[in-house]
């Protein structure tokens, strides 16, 4: 027991030392789901919008209603000002996205059939479009209001789609989208914490070699310890940095990306839990078949990318057929624990990947028994 | 006594005998030079006493306890240190030896004790929060022996342990050698360097193609292999009656006069001989400019044993 607690401890000594795996570890995710995240991100964000409404009669009356209604807020953040110079402002100055200025003789002029609303579009053609999307919404009611009066016949409000018709971005970001239900940033922090658990797992083969081509191992050997207990403290060691890896990555993201994890953080520590002890018998079942350092660090690599591929972990929405080979990976049970507990799913959800991962991790770890020996001497 | 003793030990590879029913004793106290080209047998033979490697057949004890039935009792015995640096990159050379030293099993005062003393051994003290990066070759091939007589072993195996070291680093880890067996340690000692093995060994074993071809002292391997030392004379003028009678001499086995009243005298069984030919060279008025004694060397020795040079492998 005392041997695994030195492994252990000693191993993290090391790991500590060695700058760039610690580099690799905890700085790259983050770097790769802030830039995957943010890169295909589709979710909504309201667009500045800074108004100004200088007519005092009944269309006036109407817009400022409009701008300060609450369906409005969901799609643009409305900045009240109390001149029109104040919008151009703004504008010039990049402090909001668009302006929009009622002049005070709005309403008159409107009903005379020259009425104009000022506008200020800013440097970004989306949200360009996105503000005059909300705008057209309201002079579209000015002119049925108009008309129907005008006319006697009361003209039906346009049909408006229940999740909101002001989305921008490249991919459409509601429950049917390549990212299922959660958000782009969520499915990149989850894939990529996946793909370096798998990473730090196969640190620990790499440790192993490394015992073996540098010679320590004939040392260790001659100690009077049991060499499964060396091994086994080791390999504590990198679930060890497993779980704080996972919490650097979950508590950044969070905190700073804004991704939700859910509350469930229980199931997610099991989910690292079991991806880490797979990884690390994936890559001792590795070792044990190429046997030399730069040979496990190749293979292994390739098949954590290969996973990561397949589970949709680099690109959302492949297709039915990668998806079906998605299936048979660690990743996409891994994922799908960690979506499901992302969105809040109960225990019913969970179980179904949670038995599969565990499933897994048992197969690999017997399997990893049966190979080890192979592995080190 | 009989510290270590290989008994019909056999360890194959395949179809091919490694270790061919090796028999050997080495004595308590003794440093024992193993020499033999690469592929003889000897690391397979050290790997099998260090508990690296399990034998095919045959047995080997060390301090009375049988390799393979109690190999933990024989492992707190030995210090094993491995051709290759077995130290880590990563931490320093106090670091590395407490490390090792935790794995033997030492603790609290004892631990930092011994690590103090193996580092002062070792010459490393000065140097023990450097990393073994910054160190030289042979400092890094001192922390490697530290690291295996921190426990203080009764047997000490030293695995070729001045491999691509200085001269100077060389001399100190030659001496520590020495200084360990005065302290009672037993060290078994690989080198290609014939001169090293020769300078510290008391006994030599000459393994090649997995069996033991010689085994002996200096003067019994020479013997063996019939390999006589020599004596080398010069006098101030010739005498044959002289010659005569140094040839008939029992140690004399043989004579050859060379140019400058000089004579070349083989001496081929153990005995006093020197008082005689002193004697002899007096009656016959003769002065004795030059006495030098020539030792076969274990390069000619090996040489003549195995057909090839130590170094060729």
């Amino acid at each position: 027991m005392r041997t695994a607690i030195y492994s252990t401890l000693y191993e993290l000594l090391r790991m500590t030392r060695m700058r760039s795996v610690l580099l690799m570890l905890f700085a790259l995710p983050l770097l790769l789901i802030f830039l995957l995240g943010y890169g295909l991100d589709t979710t909504i964000r309201p667009v500045d919008v800074t108004v100004y409404i200088g007519d005092d009669g009944m269309l006036g009356e109407r817009s400022r209603e409009f701008f300060e209604a609450d369906e409005t807020g969901e799609h643009i953040q409305v900045k009240m000002v109390s001149s029109q110079d104040e919008v151009e402002k703004d504008i010039r100055a990049g402090a909001s996205d668009y302006g929009i200025a009622v002049p005070a003789d709005f309403t008159e002029q409107f009903m005379a059939g020259s009425g104009k609303i000022v506008t200020y579009p800013g440097k970004l053609m989306e949200r360009n479009m996105a503000a005059e999307t909300v705008l057209s919404k309201l002079t579209g009611q000015f002119e049925t209001g108009y008309l129907s009066e005008a006319m006697g016949v009361p003209i039906p409000e346009r049909e408006v789609p229940e999740e909101g018709y002001v989305q921008t971005g490249t991919i459409v970001a509601n429950g049917n989208a390549e990212f299922g239900p959660v958000s782009s940033l969520q499915y990149y922090a989850s894939a990529y914490l996946v793909m370096f658990l798998l990473f730090s797992g196969m640190a620990a083969a790499i440790s192993m070699m490394e015992e073996k081509e540098y010679g320590t191992l004939s040392r260790l050997l001659s100690l009077p310890l049991t060499l499964s207990s060396f091994l086994l403290g080791k390999f504590i060691a990198y679930i060890i940095i497993a779980v704080i890896q996972s919490a650097v990555i979950v508590l950044f993201t969070r905190y700073v990306y804004g991704v939700d994890w859910g509350g469930n953080y229980g199931v997610i520590l099991l989910t690292v839990l079991l991806t880490s002890l797979s990884a690390i018998c994936l890559s001792v079942i590795i070792a044990s078949i190429v046997r030399s350092r730069k040979a496990v660090e190749s293979v292994f690599s390739m098949v954590a990318v290969i996973m990561t591929f397949l589970s949709g972990g680099m690109m959302a929405g492949l297709g039915p057929v990668i998806e079906t080979a998605g299936r048979f990976t660690i990743n996409h049970w891994a994922n799908e624990l960690l979506k499901t507990v992302m969105t809040g799913g109960v225990w019913s959800e969970l179980q179904q990947p949670l038995l599969v991962l565990a499933a897994i991790a048992a197969g690999f770890i017997l399997l990893m028994l049966t190979r080890i020996r192979k592995a080190v001497v | 006594m009989s510290f270590v003793h290989f008994e019909e030990v056999v360890k194959s590879y395949g179809t091919k005998m490694s270790v061919n029913h090796l028999t050997l004793s080495i004595r308590e106290g003794e440093v024992f030079g193993l020499l033999g080209p690469n592929g003889a047998g000897k690391s397979t033979t050290i790997h099998m006493l260090a508990g690296l490697l399990k034998s095919d057949a045959g047995t080997i004890t060390v301090d009375g306890y049988n390799v393979a039935k109690r190999p933990l009792d024989i492992k707190r015995r030995i210090g094993l240190v491995p051709q290759e640096l077995a130290i880590y990159e990563q931490f320093t050379a106090r670091e590395n030896v407490t490390f090792f030293g935790r794995l033997y099993g030492l603790r609290g005062k004892e631990l930092r004790e011994r690590v103090e003393e193996a580092l002062d051994f070792t010459g490393l003290l000065e140097h023990d929060n450097g990393r073994p990066s910054t160190f030289s070759g042979g400092m890094k091939r001192r922390l490697n022996i530290a690291c295996a007589i921190m426990h203080r072993p009764k047997l000490i195996i030293m695995d070729e342990p001045t491999v691509g070291i200085d001269p100077q680093s060389r001399n100190h880890i030659l001496e520590s050698v020495r200084e360990l067996n005065r302290l009672g340690s037993t060290i078994i000692y690989t080198s290609h360097y014939m001169e090293e093995v020769e300078a510290i060994s008391t006994r030599v074993g000459i393994m090649d193609g997995g069996r033991l071809i010689a085994l002996g002292d200096k003067e019994e391997l020479g013997r063996l292999t019939g390999q006589e030392s020599k004596l080398i004379l010069q006098t101030d003028r010739g005498s044959e009656e002289a010659v005569a009678e140094i040839r008939r001499h029992p140690r004399v086995s043989s004579l050859r006069e060379l140019e400058g009243h000089t004579l070349e005298l083989g001496l081929s069984e153990a005995g006093t001989y020197l008082q005689d030919i002193l004697f002899i060279l007096g009656k016959h008025g003769l002065a004795l400019l030059k006495l030098t004694r020539e030792e076969p060397d274990l390069e000619s020795l090996f040489l003549q044993l195995t057909g090839r040079s130590l170094r060729d492998g």
